[in-house]
């Protein structure tokens, strides 16, 4: 079934499964619910600080407030997600 | 308690294996394990002011014990002092390296107990250390790595080299 335009479908790489995730998005999808949704599918917890970025510029984290298109974000773009560790 | 040095070996083997890509990505350079001292190091290139950080990983007893994990001083080669270390990070993200010890604060991190005179005495339960609640997600080698490299990798979180 066609995808509706206003859709992304994306990969994430989380190190949790061998191969990325496949994810299904609209363009207006915030990062952070991006990364609610990585957390509530892998059950990680939910106070932990995590951080998506794209798979080609490391360091770079998405401001978790913007949506995935404001970042260029197109079907097939690979992304990275990371626990970076609760800091206790 | 004590793991046959074979099993630690093999678990050991079969993390860094699952952490080739990440290594590859990220341009670190992981050594070759020293399987009679159980231990490797990993070397990272912090993106954001050129340090170097080489991190040692001992793995005896490993998993019943959490890895012991240090950073060693790339101009002395003296592991765990002060200056090896990453500095607190910046941000809401917060310490994760403390200089109490000092340690990656984490609970995957043997340092970070108090019989290795980190700061966790008595709240956490080193045999215990995978069902602690804060060790979250990271309970690898692979995800070890990433969440220091996560830390000296963004400048928006990375807080320089630690001082004494």
């Amino acid at each position: 079934m066609p995808r509706n335009d206003n859709e992304l479908e994306i990969y994430i790489i989380t190190g949790i499964t061998p191969e990325p995730v496949q994810r299904t998005y609209l363009k207006t999808t915030k990062v952070q619910e991006v990364i609610d949704d990585i957390v509530q599918l892998y059950n990680l917890a939910k106070d932990g600080k995590y951080k998506l970025e794209k798979k080609d510029e490391s360091g770079s984290s998405l401001k978790p407030e913007r949506p995935l298109v404001s970042y260029d974000i197109k079907d097939g773009d690979v992304l990275v997600f990371t626990d970076m560790g609760i800091a206790v | 308690m004590s793991v046959d040095p074979r099993t630690s070996l093999q678990t050991v083997e079969r993390e860094v294996k699952a952490c080739e890509e990440f290594a590859k990505m990220y341009e670190w350079d992981l050594s070759s394990i020293d399987i009679e001292a159980q231990k490797f190091t990993v070397t990272m290139k912090c993106p954001v002011d050129d340090s170097i950080y080489i991190i040692s990983i001992q793995f005896d007893d490993y998993r019943e014990k959490p890895l012991l994990i240090d950073f060693i001083d790339p101009n002395t080669g003296e592991i765990g002092t002060v200056n090896a270390y990453p500095g607190p990070c910046k941000g809401s993200v917060g310490g994760f390296f403390h200089n109490q010890g000092p340690c990656i604060c984490h609970p995957a991190s043997r340092k970070a107990y108090g019989e290795l005179g980190g700061p966790h005495k008595q709240d956490w339960d080193m045999s215990k250390w995978e069902l602690i609640p804060q060790t979250g997600s990271i309970k690898d080698i692979c995800r070890m790595l990433r969440a220091i490299w996560s830390r000296i990798s963004d400048p928006e979180v990375y807080g320089g080299r630690m001082h004494g």
